[in-house]
């Protein structure tokens, strides 16, 4: 890279609008890429930060809790099973709510139905909470909309009001956040006083990886691992597909770019290439020096644009479903460097077709 | 015998046709011999310069570099013995602009995988040689035309080589300036020990040589 890195140097210039737009397109893929994290955690955080491994749904569910109904029937093959191999299941009911205080804000929320002893709630806390008189424990967020603990928030539709026990980090999901109440206070917000044994899914904990086929047979039920059911989120494998056909994209433009930029600046140095030659360099050596160059402009690049975008994303409000994670931007800007060097291949095959007795023509 | 050309032919497609650009040209240049070639424009000296200098093979005959005969040598193998043997002048200097003239010379060191301290006096002495050791750090843009060539001329005896090979390597330089440049590259190729073969289109320029050749419709003959 002698000769690369002293063209660099001298002639920044003429790297600094291509190091721009490869840092621009870094700034976009880094607030994209905040962007799917954001909107992933909108969607499946609170079903994440649960403990459990599996989800068994009614067939043909598709990991929707809103088209899955399950009852006790489908539960007692997966409690014997649990009894039997060690490990746990608990019934889960989920709905979506709409709620209002008692001062008339307006509250949407996922509801979660658990069993006050379920391994779903793992401290003391959470279950003396849902253990007492009906209430509601909350997500965190619902804080910032003024609700306190021993507020009355009245279930929109059903008109059931219930009180405030308590709040937990306990995410979102479907983009609402989530509260929490009694399996049996939801069944009764869900079905009414009649039906107390429906819920949505059965949650699994367990260490086995096993897909359960023969207790899936018996329950007539359908598992999905954690991450399968994040699927069944509203909205969720749409907008995921959506981001990452953008970063998709992001990285084809870069590549494109980066491609353009490095075959015209071949042609533009095709006499440099060819008195390499001339000297004695041999087609490696020409390589390295235009691949490490071009990996420099590259790195520093994306290095700056990244840094800006995670800059930029510091300044994101809350309203935006937005977060940044140290992997997410890290594979997020090695993709853009790859591709942006992928899309070199074609000036790199120039770079080896120069004939070296260009360098005897005289100079124009 | 460092050069030894033995009855090479070049032709060349000239539109539908084909030219013969070099038609059996014989020459041989020992160590620290030093030839000048001129012919008219379009007489085929790049073209003999590209074959001695391995940028070119020929059709047919033999080119011999230090008694090896490179006709079986791989584009690899050519391109290994162009950077152990040969040094090259160029017509236009072919400087890298953005390069300092020592490190002009220190690039042909890297090439060769050898830029050690060594490597690094022997381009302050060479440039030195040359008359240019107050102008180490300047780049091509901060030169002159003669210095450029000058630059050139230390750049093409850095690696050491046994075949000098220097093309027109006045032609854009004044009468006063090229006759330096010329003294300079036939004084360069005796003290070096390097045969030497210079092209130019005017012999006046060039003084001091142990022969003199024309190339005449592809065809080379003692003047």
């Amino acid at each position: 890279m002698f000769l690369a890195l002293r063209d660099l140097r001298v002639q920044r210039g003429r790297f600094v609008l291509v190091g721009l737009v490869i840092a621009l397109v870094a700034v976009l893929s880094t607030i994209v890429s905040g962007l799917a994290t954001g909107l992933v955690d909108d969607g499946i955080s609170g079903l994440r930060s649960l403990p459990l491994t599996h989800l068994a749904f009614q067939p043909g569910a598709k990991a929707s809790f809103s088209r899955s109904i399950l009852t006790a029937t489908n539960l007692e093959p997966w409690r014997e099973a649990a009894a039997l191999d060690g490990f746990e299941v608990s019934p889960l009911g989920v709905s979506f709510f709409n709620a209002r205080s008692a001062e008339g804000t307006s509250l949407d929320m996922a509801l979660f139905g658990v069993p006050a002893d379920s391994f779903l709630i793992p401290d003391q806390r959470g279950r003396d909470a849902l253990s007492g008189e009906p209430g509601l424990v909350l997500s965190e967020e619902f804080r910032a909309l003024g609700i306190t603990e021993g507020d009355m928030i009245t279930v929109s539709g059903v008109e059931r009001t219930l009180p405030v026990v308590g709040f937990t980090f306990a995410g979102s999901y479907g983009h609402v956040d989530i509260a929490f109440t009694s399996l049996e206070t939801w069944q009764e917000l869900v079905y009414g006083d009649t039906v107390h044994d429906r819920f949505s899914a059965i949650a699994i904990r367990t260490r086995e990886t096993t897909d359960f086929p023969e207790v899936n047979r018996l329950a007539g039920t359908e598992t999905r691992t954690k991450t399968q059911a994040y699927a069944g989120s509203p909205g969720y494998s749409a907008e995921t597909a959506t981001i990452n056909l953008i970063r998709g994209f992001l990285l084809v433009i870069s590549a494109l770019i980066v491609g353009a930029f490095f075959t015209v600046w071949t042609v533009q140095r095709s006499r440099q290439i060819g008195l390499l030659k001339a000297l004695g360099a041999s087609n490696l050596y020409v390589l390295r020096d235009a691949l490490g160059q071009l990996a420099v402009v590259l790195t520093v690049s994306t290095l700056i644009g990244t840094a800006l975008g995670v800059g930029l994303g510091s300044l994101v409000g809350g309203g935006i479903p937005f977060a940044l994670r140290t992997g997410s931007v890290v594979f997020s800007a090695i993709a853009l460097i790859l591709m942006g060097m992928a899309g070199s291949l074609v000036a790199l095959r120039r770079v080896t077709s120069v004939d070296p007795i260009v360098a005897l023509a005289p100079v124009q | 015998m460092s050069l030894r050309l033995e009855n090479v032919t070049v032709s060349l497609p000239d539109g539908p046709d084909t030219i013969e650009v070099l038609r059996g040209v014989d020459l041989e240049v020992s160590p620290g011999e030093v030839v000048a070639v001129t012919g008219s424009s379009g007489s085929g000296k790049s073209t003999l310069m590209a074959v001695a200098g391995l940028l070119r093979r020929p059709d047919g005959g033999r080119v011999e570099i230090d008694g090896e005969d490179v006709g079986n040598l791989s584009r690899s193998g050519r391109t290994r013995l162009r950077r152990d043997r040969i040094g090259l002048v160029f017509q236009s200097p072919n400087l890298f602009p953005s390069l300092s003239a020592v490190e002009q010379l220190e690039l042909v060191a890297h090439i060769e995988g050898r830029l050690d301290s060594g490597a690094r006096d022997r381009a302050r002495r060479l440039l030195a040689t040359v008359g240019l050791g107050h102008r180490l750090g300047h780049r091509p843009g901060q030169l002159s035309g003669g210095e450029r060539q000058r630059v050139g001329v230390a750049r093409a005896l850095m690696g050491r080589p046994s075949v000098l090979l220097a093309d027109e390597p006045t032609a854009s330089l004044d009468e006063e300036r090229g006759r330096a440049v010329m003294d300079l590259i036939v004084a360069q190729g005796r003290e070096q020990n390097v045969a030497t073969v210079i092209v130019s289109h005017n012999l006046d320029q060039v003084g001091g040589v142990d022969r003199r050749y024309e190339l005449r419709h592809g065809l080379l003959s003692p003047l």
